[in-house]
């Protein structure tokens, strides 16, 4: 420890260990006299609780309490290991958002509709479809209603129309914003507590999570939602420049694959380190051989550095437990930005 | 052959409940059960302590880290020196990889500031013994800006010598002071090294105008002043009569110049480069904060409880009770 110092005023609270009576600061999760875990009578309350809403099929409200426990054991720990896999868990049994939803159920095709034949099939299928679209818009304006998203995401588009211009400022940061509500959506669903979107120009976005996700899959479903909803924004804008012809929208295309493509390095808390963290080490050198391949198919220089960081991470990795749904995700991700990002497109006026 | 298992009577076994979850102490796979001790002196707790960081400490040494609190004097240059060292080679990692990143990629990845800007803090509180403080982080802001600046050398460089080129280009045409010196006979190409004298009979230089073909006509100028015809044009050059500098001494003033472009080069882009100082920005605010004096928050007091307490168990029980 250093002899220089700042000494600053002591944090008030204290907690008793149960074991030796030991006091300690009300943050600790062990007691540093016996090594006993200080908060175990939360916990075992917490566990009861979340056992019970198990058994009556309360799964969202199970992993909530399980979330809970999560925090008050350390790191590393097989408690901790046990009590991640059964927030997970419960978490992947809780039902979707409302939000999610399409309202009403799937219930009957009206008779006008039936008497439309294939056409009327065809209208009712995209009743969902048109559904879908409208729930996932209002989950993309529930963003702007957070006072301290609006104001960074324009702050954000001021230092970026003094750079670019306006149209490709706004382009830019609604690609970055519809990105980052991809992790938004994620965290929900899993029922992890998260800050909203804070933009930060120059840098992207971040979302400052106020829970550890319960395991490294959920660590890696969150972490590939960002991209995934940014390779549809990238495809949509691509859609509208196919159909109009207009460079600025295939420009914007181009730069939103780019961006969701440079967020998948595995590196530091880029959204491919997370992915990466639920894959063994074998299957990072296939996603590493497997960038190469792309970079050599598409000439983008960007996976050149993935596949180094990539091979890089599966050479000081140890894990062992793959997890192959992942895996896919991770590489067509990296195969369709990859085609997006090198498509050519004329130079907008 | 083996007996192979019946995969159907596998199905039909019923999952097994989760094993029952133990809260009264943790079951770490590599971890020794923590000693109770001072972490700066190695005393044994006992009556009141301290935590220091989330470290347990003891009154006394609570007392000598508020009182004694602030650097060490003794060998203050040396390990400013061994920063600075430590500093200036990660400043020269962070340019390489910024470098071969572009080289690999084709991309000028503006981020890589960040990186340089923890790489050189890091290096100069690791350089300085864990000391830190005011002056190591200016020096880590400062080696930081130097690293970021280096990439923008090449480019000065390609700048100034197409910036030559240009001067080159221009003096080889027509001079542009040709027109307006139609009544002299003496010109000077706009640009140019050279300048043209006519002399007439009287020895006096030529009041009449010079024609193009009488220019490139032009003998040098004779060292003999004597030795000038009447009614020849002789070629003056002006970079003759200039002193030359040496190799070595052009070479450093070209490597001066290049600096201090490089170093201004972020404001140069005035609002236009908005966005890379915003990245320099961050790069220098992370040098900052690694190059900073370590804070130690003290907490309590707090009793450290009864005289005898259980220790936690070894490891190989803790084990056991989990089912492994």
């Amino acid at each position: 420890m250093a002899s220089s110092a700042d000494v600053r005023s002591p944090a008030p609270g204290a907690s008793h260990c149960p074991a030796c009576g030991c006091e300690s600061p009300a943050a600790r999760l062990l007691c540093p006299r016996c090594g006993a875990l200080l908060h175990r009578r939360r916990l075992e309350e917490l566990a009861a609780q979340a056992t019970q809403a198990e058994a009556a099929d309360r799964w969202g409200e199970a992993a909530g309490l399980w979330r809970e426990a999560l925090a008050l054991l350390p790191p590393g720990s097989q408690q901790h290991q046990d009590v991640g896999r059964r927030a997970a868990e419960a978490a992947r049994k809780a039902p979707a958002s409302l939000l999610d939803q399409p309202p009403g159920g799937a219930g009957k095709m009206p008779k006008i509709l039936g008497s439309l034949g294939a056409v009327g099939v065809a209208l009712w299928k995209l009743k969902f479809v048109a559904v879908f679209l409208l729930t996932k818009a209002k989950f993309l304006l529930l963003g702007l209603s957070k006072g301290g998203t609006l104001l960074t995401m324009l702050l954000s588009f001021g230092v970026y129309w003094a750079a670019f211009g306006w149209w490709f400022a706004a382009g830019l940061v609604i690609s970055i914003y519809i990105h980052e509500m991809g992790h938004v959506a994620a965290l929900r669903r899993l029922g992890v507590k998260a800050s909203a979107p804070m933009f930060v120009p120059g840098l992207g976005a971040v979302i400052r999570l106020r829970e550890a996700p319960a395991d490294s899959l959920e660590d890696a479903e969150v972490g590939l939602a960002g991209p995934i909803w940014g390779l549809g924004a990238a495809a949509a804008c691509w859609a509208v420049f196919l159909a109009t012809g207009s460079g600025a929208w295939g420009a914007i295309a181009k730069l939103g694959a780019w961006i969701n493509l440079f967020n998948l390095l595995p590196f530091w808390q880029l959204d491919g380190a997370r992915g990466f963290r639920a894959l063994d080490r074998q299957q990072r050198w296939l996603a590493a051989a497997f960038v190469v391949c792309a970079f050599v198919l598409s000439g983008e220089g960007m996976l050149l550095l993935i596949a180094a960081v990539g091979a890089w991470n599966a050479w000081r990795s140890d894990a062992t437990t793959p997890n192959w749904r992942i895996l896919a995700t991770y590489l067509g991700l990296i195969a369709a930005l990859s085609w997006l990002a090198v498509r050519v497109v004329p130079m907008p006026t | 052959m083996p007996p192979t298992e019946d995969p159907d009577a596998i199905s039909k076994t019923p999952p097994e409940p989760p094993a029952p979850l133990a809260f009264d102490r943790p079951a770490f796979h590599q971890q020794a059960a923590p000693e109770f001790a001072c972490a700066l002196c190695g005393a044994g707790l006992t009556g009141q302590y301290y935590q220091a960081n989330g470290a347990p400490v003891c009154s006394d040494c609570r007392w000598k880290a508020e009182h004694e609190s602030g650097p060490p004097q003794a060998g203050r240059v040396g390990r400013f020196g061994k920063a600075a060292l430590y500093g200036l080679g990660a400043a020269a990692a962070g340019t390489l990889v910024y470098f071969l990143v572009l080289w690999g990629t084709g991309y000028e990845i503006g981020l890589i500031a960040i990186l340089v800007g923890w790489m050189v803090g890091k290096a100069v509180f690791s350089g300085s013994g864990g000391v830190g403080g005011r002056a190591y982080q200016l020096l880590a802001m400062g080696l930081t800006y130097v690293s970021i600046c280096a990439s923008y050398a090449p480019m000065v460089v390609q700048g100034l010598r197409e910036a030559q080129a240009a001067e080159t280009t221009a003096g080889a045409g027509a001079p542009e002071g040709a027109d307006a010196a139609q009544g002299s006979s003496s010109v000077t190409r706009s640009g140019s090294t050279e300048s043209f004298v006519r002399m007439a009979p009287n020895g006096e230089p030529d009041s009449q105008p010079l024609t193009q073909e009488e220019m490139q006509a032009a003998l040098p100028l004779p060292d003999d002043p004597e030795q000038m015809q009447p009614g020849q044009t002789y070629k003056v050059d002006l970079a003759s009569s200039e002193e030359e500098l040496s190799p070595a001494l052009s070479l450093v003033v070209f490597t001066v110049v290049v600096a201090v472009i490089a170093l201004a080069a972020p404001f140069l882009g005035g609002l236009e480069n908005i966005f890379g100082l915003f990245i320099i920005a961050f790069g220098l605010f992370e040098a900052w904060k690694h190059a900073a004096r370590p804070a130690i928050l003290f907490e309590g007091p707090f009793s450290a409880g009864a005289a005898e307490a259980t220790r936690a168990p070894a490891l190989p029980e803790a084990a056991e009770a989990h089912g492994e």
